[in-house]
């Protein structure tokens, strides 16, 4: 049960950093005229082909005594990030920035600039618009990408096991709850963990398409 | 009111130069024309703050003067400061906003009152649609409600990007009758931009021209319509010595000759003046379809009353809208029938001798028809 509740802030909090952070990358990357933009998209969407293990193992050694990750743990009197919630996540918001920066990039670009600059000359200031249209027009990608985000977090593992270690309430989540359970062959709680993750999955990403229909139904997208 | 450009805008390949002072005496409208592709929406761009040239941009009117643009001093007021409304060629309403809301948005960041809102939904007839969504617009019931709603904004100019090129012919008629509203019934300076003539003719008080010159996109000065036309070295050289009439419907009458409804009026032609058009209604004796008749200017004459001993059959009255003196000492009237204008070239002599003004009520004598194409 605690395994499951800390999985499910981690998502919880991996997400809400994510559509902060990728919010404006995404803006940028559907928007901008940048001739090196493909080089910022491949590095976003490196977790997407790399081995949770590769990218653990760089994250391990990022967060680390040695790493800049240390540097500023050492600064609130912690030795290393590795091995902590916040390490992990630090892990999570990278490991799943490709799943909620490319739905978004993907909605911008629909919703193109177009309807900002109508707004704009009708008097509406960036925030002002960004707030009344974009969003709204953008929020079919936005639940897409929360969702994926957040269900991504959930099925992680490889990541979490290189840099989180397994310290109940800590950074034991599901994932590696269910893999111990494997290994110590007890099938039963094994069965109930993985069900319940199955669930939750299928069942966030039933809303992801259900939305997306409805979205397509009054030609919003 | 005045917006004077002096800027230079560079996208890649496409080079554009603006030296010009446009002046609106009392709201009129210049339309912007060229071939498409040449720019005419990066100098719209430039001038409602989306693009961001170099050079200077200020606008003047009776109270006070803003510099938009100084691109020397690192100055650029943004779009939503500068307060002018732009209409797209595809409506850009907002799709997830119904008619109503997408009205709000505008009235909503702007000045406008209770009053301002009223007037306009009744005078574009928006009553009805109100409560629709996006979607369920026809294209010229959206293009209505985007008028509206740049209207409900209150700019200081209001710029129609090719409103109308997306409309179909029926459509069109019924946008450009509200358009040609805007000057008066709202006292809007209005820019317009179209690379189609009939519209030029229709609305224009003075032209901008865009030409390529050396790859480079030249923005000229805006002349008065009616000099262009004049003019021997222009392209329109001649094309507003002539009227088009709109008819409502038309059907063979006993007598012989095709009846035209023209709003409350009628014009009789000859079936063979018709020809290929005539084949076509005469199966049906009556159609709805409207006709456009194209009259030379030359072949009107006009007369204070209406003459019952004339051998012109076709006499339609209308009221002085326009009096302009053309380079060689002809007078063009300008007669307005309810929606529709008709243009007369007269002699000074007869000018004089008629002693002719604004709003007075004159007989035109149409001695020539000619259908210019049916729909």
């Amino acid at each position: 049960m605690e395994a499951l509740l800390l999985t499910l802030k981690l998502a919880f909090f991996s997400t809400a950093i994510l559509i902060i952070i990728a919010t404006p990358l995404a803006w940028f990357l559907a928007h901008s005229q940048f001739k090196g933009k493909f080089l910022i998209e491949a590095l976003i969407a490196l977790p997407l082909v790399l081995p949770p293990t590769v990218l653990g193992f760089y994250l391990l050694i990022a967060l680390g005594p040695q790493g800049p990750g240390g540097l500023i743990a050492q600064l609130f009197g912690d030795r290393t990030l590795a091995f902590s919630f916040t390490g992990l996540l630090i892990g999570s918001v990278i490991y799943s920035l490709p799943f909620v920066v490319q739905p978004l990039q993907n909605g911008f670009s629909l919703v193109g600039k177009k309807p900002l600059e109508v707004a704009y000359t009708l008097n509406a200031s960036f925030k002002d618009a960004w707030r009344t249209i974009i969003f709204p027009l953008a929020k079919p990608a936005y639940i897409s990408a929360a969702t994926l985000g957040f269900a991504h977090t959930l099925g992680e593992f490889g990541v979490v096991l290189m840099i989180g270690g397994n310290i109940p309430g800590e950074t034991q989540v599901i994932s590696i709850k269910i893999f111990e359970h494997v290994e110590a062959l007890q099938y039963n709680d094994a069965h109930i963990m993985s069900a319940i993750l199955l669930g939750i999955s299928f069942i966030m990403l039933t809303a992801i398409y259900a939305t997306r229909k409805n979205a397509n139904k009054v030609g919003m997208l | 009111m005045n917006l004077d450009l002096d800027i230079h805008l560079c996208k890649g390949d496409f080079a554009l130069k603006a030296n010009i002072s446009i002046d609106w005496q009392q709201p009129s409208t210049h339309v912007i024309f060229g071939k498409s592709g040449i720019g005419k929406t990066h100098l719209l761009r430039s001038i409602c703050g989306l693009e961001n040239p170099q050079g200077v941009i200020s606008w003047h009117n009776a109270h006070q003067n803003e510099l938009w643009l100084d691109s020397y001093q690192q100055k650029s007021i943004p779009c939503h400061k500068r307060h002018v409304a732009m209409v797209f060629q595809d409506n850009q309403l907002f799709t997830h906003l119904n008619v109503e809301q997408n009205l709000c948005f505008a009235f909503e960041r702007s000045h406008a009152n209770e009053q301002d809102w009223q007037h306009c939904i009744d005078a574009l007839k928006l009553n009805d649609l109100l409560s629709h969504t996006v979607q369920q617009l026809s294209g010229g019931q959206a293009q209505r409600v985007a008028l509206a709603r740049a209207i409900l904004s209150k700019p200081k100019l209001l710029i129609l990007d090719e409103p109308l090129a997306s409309l179909d012919w029926q459509s069109k008629q019924d946008v450009m009758s509200y358009i040609k509203r805007l000057n008066h019934e709202w006292q809007l300076p209005v820019l317009y931009v179209t690379h189609d003539v009939n519209e030029v003719l229709t609305l224009a008080n003075h032209i901008i021209m865009l030409e390529k010159e050396n790859g480079k996109t030249i923005v000229n000065r805006p002349r008065p319509l009616i000099d262009v036309l004049q003019d021997e070295q222009h392209p329109f050289y001649g094309l507003g010595k002539s009227s088009i009439l709109v008819t409502d419907s038309q059907h063979i009458h006993s007598d012989g000759l095709m009846h035209c409804k023209i709003g409350e009026q009628v014009m009789r032609l000859p079936i063979n003046a018709m020809n290929n058009t005539v084949n076509h209604i005469k199966g049906h004796t009556k159609t709805e379809n409207p006709l456009r008749l194209c009259i030379a200017a030359s072949d009107i004459s006009l007369t204070l009353s209406a003459a019952q001993d004339s051998s012109i059959v076709n006499i339609l009255h209308g009221k002085v809208s326009r009096i302009e003196q053309t380079q060689n000492g002809q007078y063009l009237i300008q007669l307005k029938m309810d929606e529709q204008y008709l243009l007369s070239e007269i002699s000074a002599y007869s000018f004089e001798r008629l002693n002719i003004t604004m709003w007075q009520t004159l007989y035109a004598q149409i001695k020539g028809v000619a259908l210019q194409q049916s729909e």
